[in-house]
């Protein structure tokens, strides 16, 4: 992972990439503006995500995760608007782009084609109204120019690319007679049918069962050997994290805290937020061993802050158990290895 | 459900089947084709030409020479009853797809982009704040009355009934997160406006208009009874119902078949609309 520790962007002419990075996200910032008051929800947002890799960005609600991924698709809310930053994308062709800059006309072109994105309801990510088969062939008859038939052809074979069995009879089907982990398939075939090179997933497994949640990790990632492809992956589960994840952003109040390889990240977290995180899940064998009756869930005490009134410095300080005088002043993104990066004063106490 | 097939894939019923498992969508059609084909073929059918003038056989009650009785110009009830259908279904038909050409448009973009919304809606409350008749007797006035005029009248009164109901409709649907997941797969705004947003009112906007087709109905009826309308000369039920009221205590028939008519009408459109409305939701149709 490239990192860019803070906003410092030169302003080139022609936009470049090294030549392994797909998508690479410098400074951004998106703000919720209305009247007088200002959400913050992305502010000063940098990681880089390399081809056929898979980046995470987790944290807790509210924290700017969707609002990432949302400001990359172009997809924001009325109010909402990138303030700063740029996103640098590279095209099927090879030339870089700017997506914040990009007139709506040509983003169109990108989303679908370019860069897909699935969500975490499969329920009602579908129309109801259509069988899963004209939905998939709709995304391909907009975006290339083939037959009804061809496509068609291309949506079945899409289907089995998604492991989904009897794949000429689904296509007929409407999304109810479907369960939620095969509506979770056919949005991810609806979302690779034009082999788009960057996969958004906004916690595609958050609504499913552990089992179907698991098989749908395992198919992102076979999909991704195959067809090669980056994702970039919200969530606030860092267990799925460890599952399928190369690198890892951590996000809290609309700032990035931690980032890093995964390997580093959950061998040695360095920020209180991300160690306090990994303490919340659960484990059977140690909740069992230690002290025998314990039942409690691990908490981080306190709530996130309203992004309205953030404290200043450290948005973490109010909760944190090695707040110090310090951390009324913001720290900057400190490299505290090679390839990672903790918004800690205290990174070397942890 | 496992990731093996289900029963679910078994075929589904056609479509002349689900509609004859639904007794009153069936008896809607029914009625509403008979009421067509009489218009329609009135030519073929009518014993007399609907304005052959008999002043010997004036105000005859029903009876096997006159099916319907005559008026009081000796005119056949029964022909004109049917003759007046042609028009009184032109005219409900014509007046419905021009509301439902106007309030979809503006339903769909009042829904859609937030500017055009305080505009349009403030327009949508101001009309349906107008009793109907009396918006369409001042049109009616303002463009000088003819077949075409109430039409039109009509179109406009009622237009702003689907353009609610298409309004509110979108905002929620714009809001659901199959819209957003095709936005983000790249579906340009008026292909998800039509398409996905559009097809989803179908029921809503059926049910609704055929509503407004017996509504349209019954107003030109209105209209012509008050003499706003078409040309008295003109058969349509309202037409025939205003020239009976004098007569309605020594020739009910007169006013009693174009009467019966209406009734007809608007009953089997609104049976219509509610089976029409089942039929077309999915999810309903998979419980039958």
């Amino acid at each position: 992972m490239v990192i860019t520790a803070s906003s410092g962007v030169g302003t080139g002419a022609a936009l470049a990439l090294p030549p392994h990075v797909q998508l690479k996200v410098e400074d951004l910032q998106t703000y919720f503006i209305q009247g007088a008051s200002t959400v913050k929800s992305v502010d000063g947002v940098s990681f880089s995500l390399s081809r056929g890799q898979t980046l995470a960005v987790v944290g807790e609600s509210g924290s700017g995760k969707s609002v990432t991924s949302l400001t990359i698709m172009r997809l924001l809310a009325h109010p909402g608007r990138i303030v700063g930053g740029r996103v640098l994308y590279r095209l099927r062709g090879g030339d870089v782009v700017d997506l914040a800059q990009l007139p709506e006309k040509r983003m169109r072109a990108i989303r679908g084609r370019e860069i897909a994105m699935i969500f975490q309801e499969p329920m009602t990510s579908l129309n109801p109204l259509f069988t899963v088969g004209d939905q998939i062939m709709e995304m391909i008859l907009l975006h290339e120019s083939v037959s009804r038939d061809e496509a068609r052809v291309r949506a079945k074979r899409m289907l089995e690319l998604v492991e989904i069995p009897a794949p000429e009879r689904r296509l007929d089907q409407y999304p109810h007679e479907m369960s939620g982990g095969m509506r979770q398939r056919v949005m991810i075939a609806l979302a690779l049918s034009c082999n788009p090179s960057l996969l958004i997933a906004d916690e595609p497994t958050t609504a499913l069962d552990v089992t179907i949640q698991a098989q749908i990790l395992d198919l992102l990632r076979r999909l991704q050997k195959e067809i090669g492809m980056s994702i970039l992956f919200i969530t606030h589960n860092l267990g799925v994290v460890a599952e399928i994840a190369h690198e890892v952003v951590v996000m809290y109040a609309g700032r990035v805290v931690e980032q890093g390889l995964v390997l580093n990240v959950f061998e040695r977290p360095r920020h209180p937020y991300t160690r306090g995180l990994l303490a919340c899940i659960p484990d059977v064998r140690r909740d069992r061993t230690e002290g025998g009756g314990r039942r409690l869930l691990n908490a981080i005490p306190g709530n996130v802050p309203s992004a309205l009134d953030l404290p200043t410095g450290c948005a973490f300080a109010p909760r944190c158990p090695l707040v110090v005088d310090r951390c009324r002043e913001l720290p900057p993104l400190i490299p505290v290895s090679e390839d990672h990066l903790s918004r800690c004063w205290r990174y070397d106490d942890l | 459900m496992a990731v093996t097939s289900s029963p679910a894939i078994a075929g589904r019923p056609g479509l002349v089947s689900l509609v004859f498992q639904r007794k009153s969508l069936l008896i809607g059609l029914v009625v509403l084709g008979a009421i067509t084909v009489f218009a329609v073929l009135a030519p073929l059918i009518a014993p007399y030409a609907p304005n052959r003038l008999s002043v010997v056989n004036r105000l005859q009650p029903p009876s096997g020479r006159w099916w319907f009785g005559t008026d009081e110009f000796g005119r056949d009830i029964f022909s004109r009853t049917i003759y007046a259908g042609q028009l009184s279904l032109l005219v409900g038909a014509a007046a419905t797809l021009l509301a439902a050409a106007i309030g979809i448009t503006l339903g769909l973009v009042a829904g859609f982009f937030r500017k055009a919304d305080g505009i349009v809606a403030r327009i949508i409350d101001a009309m349906m704040a107008f009793p109907d008749i009396l918006l369409a007797i001042s049109l009616v006035a303002a463009l000088g009355p003819s077949l075409a005029t109430v039409i039109v009248a009509l179109g406009i009164v009622y237009a702003p009934r689907l353009a609610r109901i298409v309004r509110a409709s979108t905002l929620i649907i714009r809001e659901l997160p199959y819209i957003e997941a095709a936005r983000a797969l790249g579906v340009p705004t008026w292909r998800i406006m039509l398409r996905h947003v559009l097809r989803n009112l179908v029921s809503p906007i059926l049910v609704q208009a055929t509503f407004i087709f017996a509504y349209a109905m019954l107003a030109e009826a209105s209209l012509s009874f008050l003499g706003v309308g078409v040309s008295p000369e003109v058969p349509t039920w309202g037409t025939m119902i205003a020239a009976g009221r004098q007569y309605v205590g020594s020739a009910d028939w007169m006013t009693l078949f174009p009467g019966i008519a209406i009734v007809l009408a608007v009953l089997s459109l609104q049976l219509v609309g509610d089976g029409l409305r089942d039929l077309l939701d999915p999810r309903l149709r998979k419980d039958l």
